[in-house]
């Protein structure tokens, strides 16, 4: 969904939706890596049944990253897809079901988001090639260094859609890898995977919901399957919410703000491309280990759980007293359809309705308010009534006119804040109390290890700084610096011509964004009724699957909620048996003239000869409406529309001129299905492509955990004891293959089939996770304090630790923790006080804790080794590195050396042990249960 | 068909119902009703060319004639309402296809590349900046509603070929930059960076700048930074209510040598923002022996030579005077250009050339 504050916005509200991943590394030892074996349990104390990949969601990343250097070949772009599905898979761990989806070609509703994004990346992606050659230039007749330029071409990511060589490629190389992980790796051994590739039609997360919802509908579905869904996109919580699955989790990465980027000349982090010095790179780490990456930052991924979600919105959309039985799912239903009001990729949000300024929950007031009237519920099963819409949709304009005002105030006091902040940063760089020279604070880790910069002549120093404040106190008030004039440097703000905060501004709106008068009652009744299509198309859409492949919002704005008057007559079906584009047809929907290469010769003529038909479909350059917002990628693109006969028309003259290869990926194309060796299923599938009956078979379900689908021999299949032949020239062929593969068909329904929108029967509600509203009171007695659950599991044992690991800690701790010498204030003694038992973390238990650790001493005596504490050092120049006692005897490289610090004076550092060592109480922290 | 305008159209359409009747099939769904009326003009003028003089088919019929019709027809609404630009040929043809269609109140919008090039802003120095400010890299603007004629323009270009002080004097300043209404005739119409692109295609230079260019005129420069230094410290100092017009020029002039200076709208400098809150819309630049010294901006041209000399005066400060080859924007292209810096510029961001440098020099 084309929010992306949506996401923000929701895990503030709803925190306890978000649980980090587990993610278990793979080891190395003597230079091999040893991968894990995803067949042991989940670290994340749950197991999942089927995952589900939105690969669109994976592909871009792969192919473009934003924060490393981008992969130098297509080779290399699969490869990388590959290692980012293997780690997924790790998180995760399913059980039953692998299911891969490709973005098809979309819907026509979807065409012109795809249209202004593409048309966009074409031109950025120029750009930056300039750019890049520009600074190139100039940092080179400087003398600087670059890294030799790539020979490779630019990737345009608009390659990046159905119907071009590189998604027919990807599709191959995924097949060769579902083949290779099937054959090799334990965790896939009784998997199924589906591959629904670029020539399925639809969007991939709907592809996704479209399996799932006919599962659903089949007698054999397990009810409490749990379903873990990866994308990026907001939608998925929508889609995932319209499942009414009982368990379903999200899993995507986590977003963090203002992460590097690399600069896209030399590569280095640190600076912007307009920077770009060329100057040589450092080494990063003492032997240059972490020359790839930036200090600590690998994409991390979190896990959206939607039970939970469920249970938020049980507690806040819950009605007592209705005029009819309340009923949770179908006020989900409403949620949802209600959140598309923000916006969706189908529709432009409506101008009142912005999810910054809490538009949710105004329209969740709304609705707790309107509801009662309205003697219903909004939506059902997808389908959408009408009339109950319209009285929210009143209900909203009717606060307009405040919410348009509020906004403008808002927006003043913003700029006002901004302004003295930037005043105020001007002024000062740090305060005034913040010491300078060697009494400089330093971040954490940034100090030089190598020169020990102790404090010297500390006392001079701080005569220096005292007599140094005193005097610049005096300049300062004595010559009374002029202030400067504010104001020069703030951006010149476009004018503003709509003026929602003042009257007439819907007679303006409607002037300036659509260019009509607003007496011009027809026409704006056109755009209420095509928005009203639209709410309907959506909902459908998420609920029921694609109504109409031709259905299209057909302006670049959105009407005013006010305007929603008498629209229960304004909707009454979709055009039946509408088709999805051919994947070539929509190629020339949505590419520029300048991404054209992706396209056979005589049909890119069509896009820039001055003689062609649809020459109007493809402008160089075109307005941008910033809208209210800042930046041009923000703005809406006032690209023109697609004439869909006229398409068609231009097209068919060109039809003839296809290659055999182009007209193969020009077709349509279905789900793939593969099985490994140990699958119940492979049997059966062998038995099919040996009798070659070639029509179509159902899934007996009990070999398949109750999924249903029918079956159909493949002329290109991956078959048993046929050797697969890799794609992609570093990877090996698979010699000896077991796996097999089969065309695979979603369960059929009818035409006017209605998916209802409940909890199927059997489904068992996940245990609660938030704290319950009545906890204080049913929990009286006990006084037990409300625990917060942090992961999947309810009950989840904190970590415990034993002798041996304690006794462990106390050889890493000291060096570790203690100020070991090198630090600039190493010399002064800490007081008493300085560490007490762990506060914080140990609220409920104030009294000390009883000697866990029985005396140390005495711990000893099992062994005839000398005791480790209390021990007098030996041989203090090198510290505890010479001692061969050690449990674990830190080596060089070895990850506790940074903390190490030979050349110690030994007074300092028997002093940190021997405060460490000889209170074990300390280590009490560690075991608070 | 004779039309001279929109009566015309509702007269034919009267007297030929059917031609009513069908050029209503090819009328989009959502169209506004204006946007219909002037495509409806477009279509109607120049259908005998495309189908002939029978009445053209209906569009599902596919007529390869029709359709391409109904794509320029496209083109030209789309370029004139929504502010899209298509490639030169068929700007060109839609253009001339459009030739007798007024309109009259087509809105302003701003192009995607207009608004990136505002991003990578280049500096230009405008006069309502206080001086004690190191140069800004701030780019003012014009009002886009108000359009240049076309003679205005040329007006201003006229300007920039003469080059001297003296004419400039004469010039008026409230003429050039007055807005013009809102009407123009299609033909003269057209958005302002394409016309700055065609100029940039046909005016680009082959002789790149050598060391010689440098050298030959680093003399005269060093003669002139003693002039100035002493004009300066004659007149009390650099300070901002300085006529620093008057310290430049009478400094070249004493060095028998002229200061040329360039006006030009501002919406005309190619990789400009169109922007619509100053009105500051004339832009100066000023030369001497070909070296760009300094460039402004003002309303007027007398406000904007101010803010040029100041500029160029600023560079006279430093310690010494150097002249460097830059490269800089013109017409939308990298070119090379003679710049005087002060010794500490390193790497100058210097705004797009008002005329191409290479002509000049």
């Amino acid at each position: 969904m084309g929010v992306p504050a949506f996401f923000r916005w929701l895990s503030r509200k709803y925190p306890s939706i978000i649980v980090h991943c587990v993610e278990e590394k793979p080891k190395e030892c003597n230079n091999v890596k040893i991968p894990v074996d995803t067949s042991k349990p989940n670290p994340n104390e749950v197991e999942f049944d089927n995952l589900y990949l939105d690969m669109n969601g994976i592909i871009h990343p792969c192919t473009h990253p934003e924060d490393k250097a981008a992969p130098k070949n297509e080779d290399e772009m699969m490869v990388a897809i590959f290692e980012y599905i293997d780690r997924l898979f790790n998180i995760v761990r399913p059980r039953r079901l692998l299911y891969m989806a490709i973005d098809g070609v979309a819907p026509r509703a979807k065409m012109n988001q795809q249209r202004s994004r593409r048309f966009r990346a074409s031109k950025e992606g120029v750009e930056l090639t300039e750019e890049k050659n520009r600074i190139r230039e100039e940092v080179l007749s400087k003398g600087g260094y670059l890294p030799p330029e790539e020979i490779k071409e630019r990737f345009d990511s608009n390659c990046i859609t159905p119907g071009t060589e590189f998604m027919d490629n990807l599709a191959k190389c995924l097949r060769y890898y579902i083949a290779d992980r099937l054959n090799n790796d334990p965790g896939w051994k009784n998997l199924t995977v589906i591959l629904s590739d670029a020539s399925a039609p639809g969007e991939g997360e709907h592809k996704i919901m479209d399996y799932i919802r006919r599962q659903r509908g089949q007698p054999h579905h397990d009810p409490n399957t749990h379903h873990c869904l990866c994308g990026a996109d907001a939608d998925l919580i929508m889609l995932g919410l319209a499942t009414h699955e009982p368990n379903f989790t999200i899993i995507r990465e986590e977003f963090k703000p203002n992460k590097p980027k690399p600069c896209a000349l030399c590569g280095q982090f640190g600076h912007e491309l307009k920077e770009c010095q060329g100057v040589a790179r450092e080494k990063k780490g003492a032997h240059d280990e972490f020359a790839d990456s930036p200090p600590g930052c690998e994409q991390e991924f979190i896990f959206i759980r939607l039970s939970v979600l469920r249970e938020y919105l049980e507690k806040e959309l819950t009605m007592a007293s209705l005029p009819f039985p309340f009923d949770f799912e179908r006020s989900v239903d409403d949620w949802v359809f209600m959140c598309f009001f923000v916006g969706n990729d189908f529709l432009p949000h409506l101008p009142s309705l912005e999810i910054r300024e809490g538009a949710i929950d105004r329209l969740v007031k709304i609705y707790k308010d309107v509801v009662h009237k309205t003697g219903g519920y909004l939506t059902e099963s997808g389908f959408v009534n009408l009339e109950r819409v319209q009285m929210i949709m009143l209900a909203v304009g009717e606060v307009e006119d405040n919410i348009f005002k509020k906004r403008k105030e808002d927006d003043e006091s913003f700029k006002r804040r901004q302004k003295e902040k930037k005043k105020r940063m001007k002024r000062e760089h740090n305060p005034a109390f913040t010491p300078t020279g060697q009494f400089a604070p330093q971040a954490l880790g940034r100090r030089d290890m190598s020169t020990s910069n102790t404090i010297v002549n500390p006392r001079q120093t701080a005569y220096e700084m005292r007599m140094q404040t005193s005097n610049s106190g005096n300049s300062q008030t004595a010559a009374g610096t002029k202030r400067k004039v504010e104001d020069s440097d703030s951006e010149p703000e476009p004018e503003d011509n709509i003026r929602l905060w003042e009257d007439g501004w819907k007679q303006r709106y409607y002037k300036n964004k659509f260019d009509v008068d607003a007496s011009d009652e027809k026409f704006r009744r056109k755009v209420v009724q095509s928005y009203v299509e639209g709410l309907c198309w959506v909902l459908r859409y998420y609920y029921q699957g694609c109504a109409s492949w031709k259905w299209f919002f057909p302006f670049h704005y959105a009407p005013f909620a006010s305007d929603f008057e008498n629209i229960s007559g304004l909707f009454e079906e979709f055009e039946k048996n509408t088709k999805p584009f051919k994947p070539l047809e929509q190629l020339m929907g949505v590419f520029p003239a300048a991404s054209g290469n992706f396209l056979p010769v005589t049909w890119r003529r069509l896009m820039s000869d001055p003689e062609s038909s649809i020459i109007d479909f493809y402008p160089d350059d075109f307005a941008i409406d910033l809208n209210g917002k800042k930046f041009a990628w923000q703005g809406v693109a006032l690209l023109p529309f697609v004439d869909e006969r006229r398409l068609r028309a231009a097209l068919e003259e060109v039809y003839p001129d296809l290659t055999p290869d182009e007209m193969r990926r020009n077709c349509l194309g279905g789900d793939h299905l593969f099985v490994g060796k140990q699958h119940l299923l492979n049997d059966f599938i062998h038995e099919l492509y040996k009798t070659n009956t070639g029509e179509l078979t159902g899934i007996p379900p009990e070999l398949c955990h109750g999924i249903q689908g029918m079956l159909e021999t493949d002329d290109g299949a991956i078959l048993p004891y046929k050797t697969v032949e890799s794609p992609v020239p570093m990877l090996r062929n698979l010699s000896q293959n077991f796996s097999i593969s089969i065309k695979f068909k979603d369960p059929h329904y009818e035409e006017d089939y209605v998916f209802k929108a409940v909890v199927l029967q059997g489904a068992k509600k996940p245990p609660a996770t938030l704290k319950p509203g009545d906890w204080e009171r049913a929990n009286n007695n006990s006084g037990r304090p409300w625990r917060p659950q942090l992961g999947f599991n309810t009950n989840r044992k904190p970590v415990h630790l034993d002798q041996s690991a304690f006794r462990t800690l106390g050889h890493v701790m000291p060096q570790s923790r203690g100020p070991s010498g090198g630090g600039l204030y190493s010399s002064a003694p800490p007081p008493n006080t300085y560490n007490p038992m762990n506060a914080y973390r140990m609220l409920g238990h104030r009294q000390p804790i009883p000697n866990l650790l029985p005396n140390p001493r005495g711990s000893n005596s099992w062994s005839n080794r000398p005791p480790l504490y209390n021990q007098p050092p030996p041989q203090r120049n090198d510290g505890l590195l010479q001692n061969p006692y050690l449990p674990y005897p830190p080596q060089h490289g070895g990850p506790s050396n940074y903390y190490q610090r030979p050349r110690e004076d030994s007074n300092r550092q028997n002093y940190n042990q021997g405060r460490n060592y000889q209170n074990p109480r300390q280590s009490g922290r560690y075991n608070w249960n | 068909m004779g039309m001279a305008g929109e009566d015309d159209v509702s007269e034919y359409l009267q007297q030929n119902r059917e031609a009513a009747a069908w050029v209503e099939t090819v009328r989009g769904e959502c169209e506004s009703d204006k946007l219909w009326r002037h495509r409806r003009e477009f279509i109607l003028r120049n259908m005998r060319d495309f189908c002939g003089d029978e009445l053209p088919p209906p569009p599902e019929a596919n007529d390869k004639g029709l359709d391409r019709l109904l794509a320029y027809s496209m083109v030209w609404a789309n370029h004139v309402f929504s502010g899209c630009r298509y490639p030169q040929p068929v700007m060109d043809r839609v253009l001339k296809m459009a030739e007798n269609i007024k309109v009259t109140d087509a809105p302003v919008r701003t192009t995607r590349d207009e608004l990136v090039s505002k991003v990578k802003k280049r500096g230009i120095a405008s006069s309502n900046e206080r001086v004690d400010y190191e140069p800004s890299k701030k780019v003012k603007s014009t009002d886009g509603t108000s359009r240049h004629s076309e003679a205005d323009y040329q007006q201003s270009s006229h300007a920039t070929t003469e080059n001297t002080l003296h004419n400039e004097a004469q010039r008026t300043d409230a003429g050039s930059c007055e807005p013009v209404a809102q009407e123009w005739k299609s033909n003269s119409y057209s958005r302002p960076a394409t016309k700055a692109q065609k100029q940039g295609n046909t005016g680009k230079g082959t002789r790149r700048l050598t060391s010689e260019d440098v050298k030959c005129r680093q003399s005269f420069f060093n003669r002139l930074y003693k002039r100035v230094a002493w004009k300066l410290v004659s007149s009390g100092g650099f300070s901002p209510n300085l006529n620093h017009t008057e310290v430049l020029s009478s400094s070249v002039e004493s060095l028998s040598s002229t200061l040329d200076i360039a006006f030009v709208p501002l919406k005309d400098l190619a990789d400009l923002p169109q922007n619509k809150t100053t009105q500051e819309n004339i832009v100066c630049e000023l030369r001497c022996q070909g070296v760009y010294l300094g460039m402004g901006c003002g309303k007027t041209k007398e406000n904007a030579k101010a803010v040029a000399s100041r500029e160029a005066i600023k560079v006279f400060l430093k310690k010494k005077v150097v002249v460097k080859i830059c490269k800089r924007k013109y017409c939308g292209q990298d070119v090379e250009d003679l710049a005087l810096l002060d010794e500490e510029s390193r790497c100058p961001n210097l705004p797009p050339a008002v005329k191409n440098p290479l002509e000049i020099i």
